[in-house]
């Protein structure tokens, strides 16, 4: 049991639009630990990367805001600062990568120019030192030619490079926290493990706790220790990976897993969960998942279950676990 | 990249020879008869004659083209009124013209590009509000009527600036806001919808992830990708002002290449008309040319082919 | 008409209607069109009747807008000028439709040789910027109204050819223009019923924001003694009268300006809302 690094309690972000109000976050509830990786799993849509914006606090503002909650990272409220120090944190403690890598990066800034930006931003160094780390780190995610690589363009590489750029960039300050948004879901399979085994690697040397985004089921068994399962704006299911894998609780999670086609299983037929995914901006009152689940009782439609701890570790916001 | 630049110069061959076609054939397109046109209003029929001679008139077209093109660099062509080979009456005109589009130019793409800067990263503020509709009026203001309207204001009324002529600093500023005028309404407009779109873009979250001050993701990340496409905008609004300078120079008896090609329409000085005709399309070609070359510059996408 | 038709069109009507500045313009070239129209029933005055005791007099609840130098009221030259700028406008804009449209769409729907040359003569023709091709054609052909209209008719020939072949080739490559080609119908009725429809709206589009362009060039023609002789009220002759009385009378400067200011921008909101009614872009 390690410290705790970050903890998002009841964030809630709303996007304020034409159309109404998306209710994109309604209380989401987690924490990380140091030198831990913990997965966010979901369908598109269910906010797991609007979670990640809201704790660098990226939430473009004309239509979003974030409307209550707290992000406590080492003990300070992210919420509670001011943009400056914010500033002072995004790049520095909490650093994020995004899915593409070809529209994430500058197409007119040379890479390594781009990298050692967040390297000067954050610390007082020449610039001869400054692009010295550059290298360093371009060493260190295994980008080939060095000394070329850091004065081409986003364009001159292939997707899994331009990737280790974006990693090589998050992780040169060294941040206690790194955000993984879908970081592989725009690649070839095989260059898929490439970067996944890469991200594990560096986790370990610079123990960096890692919040993983995907919707790949696969990909958060492979990396992640614990795992949140969020629907439509909030987490569902919250464990250790083992225990939400093999004995998922919520049926939502265990529809999940049943979708996925298995070779060792005589099922003819891919389970399907009915219905699809809820409007945000008029959601199903109580809990959001009830008009699609099978055990839909009375109290699911009135009451929108909380999280609470079924076994050790292991949390599940649903009325069928929630009595006594 | 030397392959790009010889590439566009030969498309730009054939535009080049039409555009002196064209010119060419003002004289002969004209109704009746160019010995006479040429000879004046008050010819005679040996003038006329003569003038058939002296111009080659009789020989047959391809020729008189070939002699145009080549009269007009070797000074054989002559203005009539002016009795001078024709590039020594454009010449000095057009380095007038120069002068008075660059100053109007530079005007445009300050303002306007600050303009619409502060329009993008400020929407639906008062100054958003108030670019849009200063720039929708200025692209449908009379060039004519808003230097007469300036002149009325300051030379007139006030008294400070004079009214027209070339000379020094003074002179210049009235006729340059008023040229660049409309080019600083489509600059801003231009900039400020490049900029929307480029704030959009995934990359300019990352620049912010990295814990970037504004200010640096505005003008280093942002306006560095937004200038590719305004650059193309700013070229060609150049290239307009050469020769739509006409109506300024007009008004405000600018000695350039605009007014003088009007005068010499109104003087019937042919050789002049088709000379300068053929020199400011060749110019604004050629602009346009340069204009290629330096979004293939900045677009670093292109340049790395 | 068809049903998704008439709804695709309710559509563009309510997007239109939101946008209020392009209503304002709307309404504004409703008001020039009536007025041109209408000019003989609205004008106080015959716009050539000279008066040379009532030179440049002041504006007045008799001459509301005050006179020019012959006498002549003004607001009357200025409705009737009205009427001499929509005839320029209308009668370019057809050329340059009628023309540009055809080789546009020729050019775009058969490819190959035919279009090279058509786009190499647009080329060539776009290589005079601003007004210099109509100055040239104008000073080929002496100044005029009817030349006035063919000088910009033809000046306009090229954006509309551009536009109507970008259109045409978008649409080519669609499977029911090979299904019809397939069949056997004719390559003329093709374009006419399947082809050139698609291309509808950004012509109309352009049409729209060309009849300002068109009003300002024939404006600066006339202003530079080039476009429609005196006596004939055209709204930039006016201006280069006024000129020379700038500080005696500076309201026969000024009307007559404002008037093609105000139509332009008319006619520039206008288009403007169409095109984004037309093709709306995410507006964010």
């Amino acid at each position: 049991m390690g410290k705790e690094l970050l903890r998002v309690e009841g964030l809630t972000t709303h996007f304020y639009t034409e159309e109404g109000v998306v209710k994109a976050l309604d209380g989401v509830t987690f924490s990380i630990e140091e030198g831990e990786i913990m997965g966010l799993v979901g369908e598109t849509g269910c906010g797991k990367s609007v979670t990640a914006t809201s704790i660098m606090r990226l939430i473009p503002s004309p239509p979003g805001r974030i409307v209550s909650g707290r992000i406590l990272f080492e003990g300070k409220n992210l919420l509670e600062l001011s943009e400056s120090e914010m500033r002072g944190v995004r790049g520095k403690e909490i650093a994020m990568i995004f899915q593409d890598p070809m529209s994430s990066l500058n197409p007119v800034l040379r890479v390594g120019f781009q990298v050692l930006e967040a390297i000067m931003t954050h610390s007082r160094v020449t610039f001869q030192e400054g692009m010295r780390r550059v290298k360093e780190i371009f060493g260190r995610v295994n980008i080939p030619d060095v000394d070329e690589s850091v004065n081409k363009y986003p364009h001159q590489f292939s997707g899994g490079m331009r990737q280790r750029v974006m990693i090589a960039m998050a992780l040169s300050m060294q941040p206690k926290l790194l955000i993984a948004d879908e970081p592989t879901t725009a690649l070839d399979v095989s260059i898929q493990a490439q970067i996944l085994s890469l991200i594990k690697r560096l986790q370990r040397e610079f123990s960096t706790s890692v919040l993983l985004i995907s919707h790949d089921l696969g990909v958060i068994a492979t990396m992640a220790q614990k795992v949140g399962v969020m629907y439509a704006g909030s987490i569902i299911e919250y464990g250790s990976v083992e225990e939400i894998f093999n004995n998922p609780l919520h049926p939502y999670t265990k529809g999940l897993l049943n979708a996925i086609p298995r070779l060792d299983s005589d099922r003819e037929w891919l389970e399907v969960i009915p219905g699809s995914v809820p409007n945000l901006i008029y959601p199903p009152s109580g809990c959001r998942f009830h008009p699609r689940c099978p055990l839909a009782r009375e109290e699911c439609v009135q009451e929108k279950p909380s999280l609470v701890e079924v076994e050790r570790g292991h949390m599940v916001a649903c009325h069928e676990y929630n009595r006594g | 990249m030397g392959r790009f630049i010889a590439r566009r110069l030969v498309m730009l061959i054939p535009v080049l020879i039409g555009v002196s076609i064209m010119s060419f054939l003002i004289l002969h397109l004209a109704p009746g008869d160019p010995a006479e046109l040429l000879a004046g209003e008050e010819a005679t029929q040996q003038d006329i004659i003569r003038v058939r001679h002296q111009f080659g008139l009789d020989k047959p077209l391809y020729v008189q083209y070939f002699r145009f093109v080549k009269g007009i660099f070797d000074g054989e062509l002559k203005s009539l009124k002016f009795e001078l080979p024709v590039i020594d009456v454009i010449g000095p005109r057009l380095v007038n013209t120069l002068e008075l589009s660059l100053a109007s130019i530079v005007i445009a793409v300050v303002i306007g590009m600050l303009a619409g800067v502060l329009s993008a990263t400020h929407r639906y503020s008062w100054i958003d509000y108030i670019s849009t509709v200063v720039a929708l009026m200025g692209v449908s203001l009379p060039v004519f009527w808003w230097g007469l309207l300036l002149i009325l204001l300051f030379a007139v009324k006030i008294g400070i600036l004079p009214s027209g002529g070339m000379g020094g600093f003074s002179h210049l500023i009235l006729p340059a806001v008023v040229l660049g005028t409309a080019s600083t309404a489509i600059i801003a407009r231009m900039t400020r919808s490049s900029m929307l779109d480029v704030l959009r873009q995934d990359y300019i979250t990352t620049a912010r992830s990295k814990g970037l001050v504004e200010r640096i993701v505005v003008y280093r990340h942002a306006l560095r990708n937004a200038l590719i496409p305004t650059v193309t905008v700013v070229g060609l609004q150049f290239g307009y002002m050469l020769a739509g300078a006409v109506l300024t120079e007009t008004v405000f008896s600018w000695p350039g290449v605009g007014r003088l090609l009007v005068d010499s329409i109104l003087s019937r000085d042919f050789p002049v008309v088709q000379a300068s005709l053929l020199i400011i399309a060749g110019v604004f070609v050629l602009v346009n040319l340069a204009v290629d070359i330096i979004y293939a510059l900045l677009d670093p996408r292109i340049r790395y082919e | 008409m068809s049903e998704r038709k008439r709804t695709h069109l309710r559509i563009i009507w309510l997007r239109l209607k939101r946008n209020k500045i392009a209503v304002v313009g709307f309404f504004i070239v409703l008001l020039y069109v009536v007025v041109a129209a209408f000019a003989p029933y609205i004008a106080p005055y015959d716009p050539y009747k000279q008066d040379l005791s009532k030179s440049f007099a002041p504006m007045s609840w008799e001459h509301p807008l005050g006179c020019d130098e012959f006498g002549r009221d003004l607001l009357s030259r200025i409705i009737y000028g009205a009427r001499v700028s929509i005839t320029i406008q209308i009668g370019s804009i057809v050329i340059a439709l009628l023309i540009g449209v055809f080789l546009g769409a020729v050019g775009g729907y058969y490819g190959g040789r035919l279009d090279e040359v058509i786009m190499r003569l647009m080329d060539i023709l776009l290589a005079f910027p601003g007004m210099l091709l109509a100055l040239a054609i104008i000073s080929m052909l002496g100044p005029s109204l009817r030349n006035l209209i063919i000088a910009i008719g033809i000046y306009s020939i090229p954006q509309f050819a551009r536009i109507t072949r970008g259109a045409v080739i978008a649409v080519k490559e669609n499977e029911y223009i090979k299904a019809a080609r397939a069949i056997g119908e004719k390559d003329s009725s093709i374009i006419m019923l399947y082809v050139l429809p698609n291309a509808l709206s950004p012509i109309i589009v352009q049409t729209t924001l060309r009849m300002a362009t068109v009003l300002l060039t024939a404006a600066g023609l006339g202003f530079l003694g080039l476009g429609v002789q005196p006596p004939t009220p055209e709204w930039g002759a006016m201006l280069s009268n006024a000129r020379m009385y700038l500080r005696v009378a500076p309201g026969v400067a000024f009307f007559p300006g404002f008037a093609i200011m105000l139509v332009v921008l008319g006619f520039n909101l206008f288009g403007d809302g169409l095109q984004d009614a037309l093709n709306p872009r995410l507006k964010e």
